[in-house]
């Protein structure tokens, strides 16, 4: 049979597990809450994810992923709306839109913006799905060849990635990864039954639960943040005058530069570290080059809002690549993705395409339906969106405290747990205050355990050779990539020669 | 001083009491294991302690930290706690209540009867959907 015949097959199951009606509520569910929280500054799909997590427990798994995925794809779409109607971006992501989005709300042509950033996001992520539906399966096949000891490489790349390319101080960044690669040494070692730092806690023996560690992060921290700054973020939002709708003209100049965002956006979703803010950068700055008049960026560009838009949506395709097909997330949302599949005992990678191959190609479906779902029930509902903004940040942070705590608890029905997520909703606070991300930490708790394994795994099939990651072609390039990253700035320093501090 | 020296002064103790609690796990002897279970934990305490040196000799000037309410912030952990401590004894209705309601007040909000409303409405919710439809298991307290 051939590859496409198989896709055809593979798709046709996809489409009527996705279709089925509780799939498809949970996928409606799924791009709501996802808008929701994408309009809502400060709720991230991370931390939306992570909170409802232990909630759908007791679900098939189907359905859990299916509405994930929707949270995912709304979210991306979501930020951009209040980007372009009151300047404020919902997440990192939609802050370059709030650039020409808002100018162009100013001059009236609010519409048009919300416009080609909802279909711009419909088309990147839908291409951006089929993309993932071409990539994920040819990366499957390259990695049935892998060992312990590539898995180990690829893992520590991600979180060199992730943790060197955060914003502000690699060192920082670096910090945050240890800080999680230490919280995932907690708890009894699997291969020898040897606890390590649970200091006679009996709590502790079973390890920082993932699903713990990422709701006291996100959540617990989130409220921590907002308790001590007590950020009011106001702005009446404008009223969106005229239709929600493009011109002629306007089409002309947003199918391009959706086009061009759809593909840097996948990419760099692919890559672990970069991610959906640095997708939409890329892609402003692409559009500013192309332009023919790169003034009227600032000033109401509408390829300033159609680019970026287009490639945050596709980033989060691009993003579900690596955790698909190798298990390896490289953004805060995909690793706790990967703490998903952990919870209901499955392991994403080549096993999963042909164990599980029914829950990944729903999952895809579902993709595209979300991304259907997201154009027909978002663009009527604009005005509803923006009036969550009057929803009083008091409540909803409770609120927020309140899904997190529940969450926490009924995973184990112990408190202890509850008190493990709250001590990290401290840690968190403390990390946000000194600028230290909290993405590569998540990432680090989720992989570390993991990485220890390969690792060790590799080092008792080599006999205790460490040279087995370096003669191993795979992994010796895999390695040799890290080493750039970790020596980029001095690389970059030697070619384009010393420049002003 | 910079407050990042500060930060990596705090965090090199830290990185040094975690080594020290990674040098006191002992290997199991006669294992065919060849990496047991110190090295990782060592490796890390090491890279920690690189990173708190990093970032006390990359501070350079004095940066304004964001301006905390500590008192918020202290209060709010404090009702963290009591929740913690009383959620089972106490009963997730009647403890969530109040907590949303007191956590509300500290988060600023300024309007008691909204908040009580709003407090009594999230914790019969959830009690409604998560308890009584989904058959979860909440602390059933003073109400069981």
């Amino acid at each position: 049979m051939g590859l496409s015949a198989q896709l055809g097959d593979h798709l046709a199951i996809g489409f009527s597990s996705a279709l089925e009606p509780l799939n498809l509520l949970f996928g409606m569910i799924g791009v709501t809450v996802g808008t929701a929280i994408g309009v809502l500054p400060g709720i991230g799909p991370a931390l939306a994810i992570s909170m409802l997590l232990p909630l759908t427990f007791g679900m098939d798994p189907i359905g859990a992923f299916i509405l994930f995925g929707g949270i995912y794809y709304g979210a991306m779409y979501g930020g951009s709306t209040t980007s372009i109607l009151v300047k404020m971006p919902g997440e990192a992501s939609s802050v370059v839109t709030a650039l020409d989005g808002y100018a162009m709300t100013r001059q009236g042509r609010a519409g048009a913006a919300l416009a080609t950033a909802a279909i711009g996001s419909f088309v990147a992520g839908t291409f951006a799905t089929l993309m993932l539906m071409m990539l994920a399966p040819v990366l499957v096949e390259l990695a049935l060849e892998f060992g312990p000891a590539e898995y180990f490489a690829l893992m520590v790349f991600a979180l060199i990635s992730l943790g060197g390319l955060s914003a502000g101080s690699r060192a920082k960044g670096a910090l945050a990864t240890v800080i999680g690669l230490a919280l995932g040494t907690v708890g009894i070692d699997v291969q020898t039954g040897q606890p390590r730092f649970t200091f006679g806690v009996p709590g502790l023996l079973g390890g920082i639960n993932v699903v713990v560690a990422t709701v006291g992060m996100f959540a617990v921290g989130e409220v921590f943040w907002f308790a001590a700054t007590r950020q009011v973020v106001g702005g009446r939002p404008a009223p969106v005058a005229g239709g929600v709708r493009l011109t002629r003209e306007e089409w002309r100049r947003s199918v391009p530069a959706w086009l061009r965002g759809t593909v840097i956006g996948f990419f760099t979703g692919v890559l672990p570290g970069a991610g959906a803010t640095v997708a939409s950068f890329l892609s402003y700055a692409v559009e500013r080059r192309l332009a023919r008049e790169p003034a009227a960026f600032g000033e109401g560009a509408i390829e300033g809002v159609a680019g970026p838009e287009a490639a945050n949506n596709a980033s989060a395709g691009g993003s579900l690549v690596p955790l698909l097909a190798l298990g390896i997330p490289g953004s805060g949302t995909t690793a706790v993705m990967l703490a998903a599949f952990q919870m209901y005992g499955l392991q994403p990678g080549p096993l999963l395409f042909s164990q599980d191959s029914n829950l990944v190609w729903s999952l895809i479906a579902s993709l595209y339906v979300s991304n259907v779902l997201l154009l027909v029930l978002n663009l009527p509902l604009i005005r509803v969106w923006v009036r969550l903004l009057h929803v009083p940040r008091p409540l909803l942070f409770a609120a927020v405290l309140t899904f997190a705590t529940l969450g926490v608890y009924t995973l184990n029905n112990n408190i202890f747990d509850v008190a493990v997520a709250y001590g990290l909703g401290l840690v968190a606070f403390f990390m946000r205050r000194h600028n230290v991300p909290l993405a590569p930490t998540i990432l680090a708790v989720v992989l570390g355990p993991l990485l220890e394994q390969e690792f060790r795994r590799a080092m008792s099939i080599s006999g205790g050779d460490p040279t087995v990651f370096l003669t191993r072609p795979v992994s010796a390039v895999i390695l040799g990539l890290v080493v750039v990253v970790v020596l980029w700035p001095v690389v970059r320093r030697l070619m384009v020669g010393p420049r002003r501090l | 001083m910079p407050s990042d020296r500060a930060l990596g002064a705090v965090l090199l103790l830290v990185s040094v009491g975690y080594m020290g609690a990674a040098a006191l796990i002992s290997e199991p002897e006669g294992q065919y294991a060849v990496i047991g279970p110190r090295l990782f934990p060592l490796v890390i305490g090491a890279g920690w302690f690189v990173c708190s040196l990093w970032i006390a000799i990359e501070a350079k000037e004095v940066v304004a930290l964001p301006v905390i309410d500590w008192r918020v912030v202290s209060a709010s952990a404090l009702a963290f706690l009591v929740y913690v401590v009383v959620l089972e004894r106490v009963g997730y209705l009647v403890a969530t209540t109040v907590f949303v309601a007191v956590e509300s007040r500290l988060l600023g909000s300024r309007s008691w009867w909204r908040d009580v409303i709003v407090s009594i409405g999230i914790a019969v919710s959830v009690y409604v959907v998560f308890r009584l439809l989904l058959g979860v298991r909440l602390p059933e307290g003073i109400l069981g």
